[in-house]
């Protein structure tokens, strides 16, 4: 193979006459290419994302409806009933949140660090329970939680407890149902972030006498963030969006605000209201990208870890 | 199915057939071709249904028919809304069906096209609206477990929240409609004189029983795995979900005095693609043959033709909830009022179940 000289000196020397313009026209070129890559993507994140927003924010404000344009659907919003609903809401998915972090972040670090057919297995199962359908895995947790369910017959024939526990239809069950769904996509988007680490980073700040506790929280957890955010981002938004989980495991004791789109949707008809609604989710889950934007910075989220 | 309802089905199908020759050919005004959409509420057991109740319709007509599901009144909207409707037919509940026809989404019924296949004085009055006519009543009926209470449970809704008699836990629908019905009948308002609702009365009532309700039901199917498991010993739950389970043997029995039925209707939307032919499928519907085999084979519902009940097993007929003798003492869902107060009542609800 013969050797290609493509320093600049090579380059002048095979087309003088380009080279006073070259970079400018390979500029040109670059910035051509990227645009007419961009174009198709641009188009299609456009329409079935951009619109279909337009057309929700243009719906709350009446539009398509027969009473024309008004801000009926956010007055009726204001209403200490929406308020809770919200705030109920917000909770269930901070604390599932948090706990699915808690839970996922272990789990994604012995997947990555330890090269073992354990890590394979445990990853193979925690991903095929994504391609199960949600409504089959939330009557499973019944099945497991009631009663007479598995865990409850356990306990009372050990004689562990003389009277079943209440582990479903209440918050508690709610919970379970929603950590379990989701803890898959928190490890999926811990496990890239762990593995661009690179292993010398902790390698030398041990050699050079850290402990290992200050190594993890001054060097590995710093560098594996980004991925934290990221996950957390994704299940806190899914959590919040969640509704036939909550719906069927809280036993009608953990209503949602996703709940009440449902039935102004499909009881009462009232689009407007829906979308309205719609609207002030979308608006808190924006606040908290910024508030993520201010915190860690949502480009890391791209960031390739530990470089 | 069992051997001996195929059986029974047939017995009663056969003379049936014999006795009215006429209809084993369609008219003339029936004829056409391409495909119906029916929008059902959907699932093996809905459209085995329907398959049953419309019978030899593509045959006689050549008119092909195939399911999808769920009726929504807001994505009929916005199919309308975009010019493209993909529903012939739609299974509306009554406040749906209003819903609808407040926003002119709805073609009116051609009755002149249905008496000329069923006997107007065949048809339930109750039952004939301008942009419907009745396809099922479904109901909703007090249940008990059985091995806790035997056949003595409660007899109504009174008796149902009496935690003295029947300590248990207990399960309603987390829906507004009919929770507060049954809360004016535990407080002891009789089934007729329900509507119109005293809205702040009901909430009251509802305060009282609202701690003895253990668990709220989103979904029809979770009666099945509430009975399955015993999960709760009383509940107000669907009839055609309890009755499959007992008739699969699980330890439950129901009664349907102070029953709540609710009327759906077959309604076509205005701009479905092809109008004249879902006129034509909508009163072969209610033609008794079919609905009869359909209630032969799942014997849950309330049909619009009166005359599909004559010539049942006495078996069949103790579980319809259409059997005069079922019917006596029962609610029926005002669908008006419930159009007419759906927001006001919806958002008082969701506070009140949010507190709970």
């Amino acid at each position: 193979m013969t050797q290609i000289d493509a320093t600049e000196a090579g380059i002048a020397r095979l087309r003088p006459e380009e080279r006073r313009h070259g970079a400018t026209a390979w500029e040109r070129q670059q910035r051509g290419l990227t645009l007419s890559l961009m174009a198709l993507p641009m188009a299609v994140m456009a329409a079935v994302f951009v619109l279909p927003l337009i057309v929700l924010l243009w719906m709350s404000f009446g539009g398509g409806s027969s009473e024309g344009f008004s801000l009926k659907g956010y007055g009726d919003l204001m209403q200490p009933v929406y308020l809770r609903l919200l705030g109920f809401t917000l909770q269930l998915a901070f604390v599932t949140t948090l706990a699915c972090a808690l839970l996922a972040y272990p789990l994604a670090y012995l997947m990555v660090n330890i090269r073992s057919r354990f890590a394979a297995w445990m990853g193979m199962v925690l991903f095929v329970t994504l391609w199960l359908s949600f409504l089959a895995r939330t009557f499973s947790w019944i099945i497991i939680l009631q009663r007479r369910g598995v865990v409850n017959n356990l306990l009372v024939n050990t004689g562990l407890i003389d009277q079943p526990l209440e582990l479903v239809y209440n918050k508690f069950g709610v919970y379970v149902g929603l950590i379990h769904i989701l803890l898959p996509f928190m490890v999926i988007t811990l496990i890239p972030a762990m593995k661009a680490i690179d292993p010398a980073y902790v390698r030398a700040a041990l050699s050079l006498g850290s402990p290992p506790a200050r190594v993890f929280r001054e060097v590995y957890l710093p560098l594996s963030l980004p991925g934290l955010v990221a996950g957390s981002m994704l299940v806190f938004t899914l959590a919040f969006g969640f509704f036939i989980t909550p719906a069927i495991l809280g036993g009608g004791r953990a209503p949602t605000i996703v709940l009440a789109i449902r039935d102004q949707i499909q009881t009462l008809g009232n689009l407007q209201l829906a979308a309205a609604t719609s609207m002030l989710l979308l608006v808190f889950c924006l606040g908290l990208l910024i508030i993520y934007d201010r915190v860690s910075g949502i480009d890391r989220i791209y960031d390739k870890g530990g470089r | 199915m069992t051997l001996t309802a195929r059986t029974a089905l047939l017995a009663a199908a056969l003379p049936v057939l014999a006795a009215a020759p006429a209809l084993a050919e369609a008219p003339e005004a029936f004829r056409g071709d391409g495909m119906l959409i029916v929008n059902n509420w959907g699932g093996p057991t809905v459209d085995r249904m329907h398959r049953l109740w419309y019978g030899n319709f593509p045959d006689e007509t050549g008119i092909d028919i195939s399911f999808t599901s769920i009726p929504d009144v807001a994505k009929l909207k916005i199919m309308d809304q975009v010019g493209n409707v993909e529903w012939d037919v739609v299974d509306f509940e009554g406040n749906q069906m209003l819903l609808a026809m407040k926003d002119d989404l709805l073609a009116p019924i051609d009755y002149d096209l249905i008496f000329q296949l069923v006997p107007e004085d065949q048809l339930d009055p109750s039952q004939m609206e301008e942009f419907g006519i009745g396809s099922v009543s479904f109901s909703t009926v007090i249940a008990w477990n059985a091995e806790e209470y035997g056949t003595a449970g409660p007899q109504d809704w009174t008796e149902f929240f009496d935690t003295e008699a029947f300590p248990g836990r207990r399960a309603l629908y987390a829906r507004p409609k009919p929770a507060l019905e049954i809360a004016l009948m535990a407080d002891g308002v009789a089934p007729d004189e329900i509507y119109p609702i005293d809205i702040d009365r009901a909430f009251a009532a509802l305060d009282k029983i609202g701690p003895k309700v253990d668990l709220w039901v989103e979904k029809t199917s979770q009666w099945d795995v509430l009975i399955q498991n015993r999960e709760v010993d009383l509940m107000g739950s669907s009839l055609a979900r309890t009755t499959a389970q007992i008739e699969e043997g699980e330890p439950f029995a129901l009664t349907f005095n102070e029953s709540i039925v609710e009327q759906s209707y077959w309604t076509i939307p205005k701009n479905a693609p092809n109008v004249e032919d879902a006129q034509k499928l909508v009163a072969w519907m209610m033609l008794a043959e079919g609905q009869r085999a359909s209630l032969m084979d799942l014997p849950y519902y309330g049909m619009a033709n009166l005359t599909a009940l004559d010539g049942l097993p006495e078996a069949t007929m103790a579980k319809l909830p259409g059997a005069p003798k079922n019917a006596e003492n029962v609610m029926r869902i005002n669908a008006q009022w419930w159009f007419d107060h759906d927001a006001e009542v919806q958002t008082r609800w969701l506070d009140w179940l949010s507190r709970q």
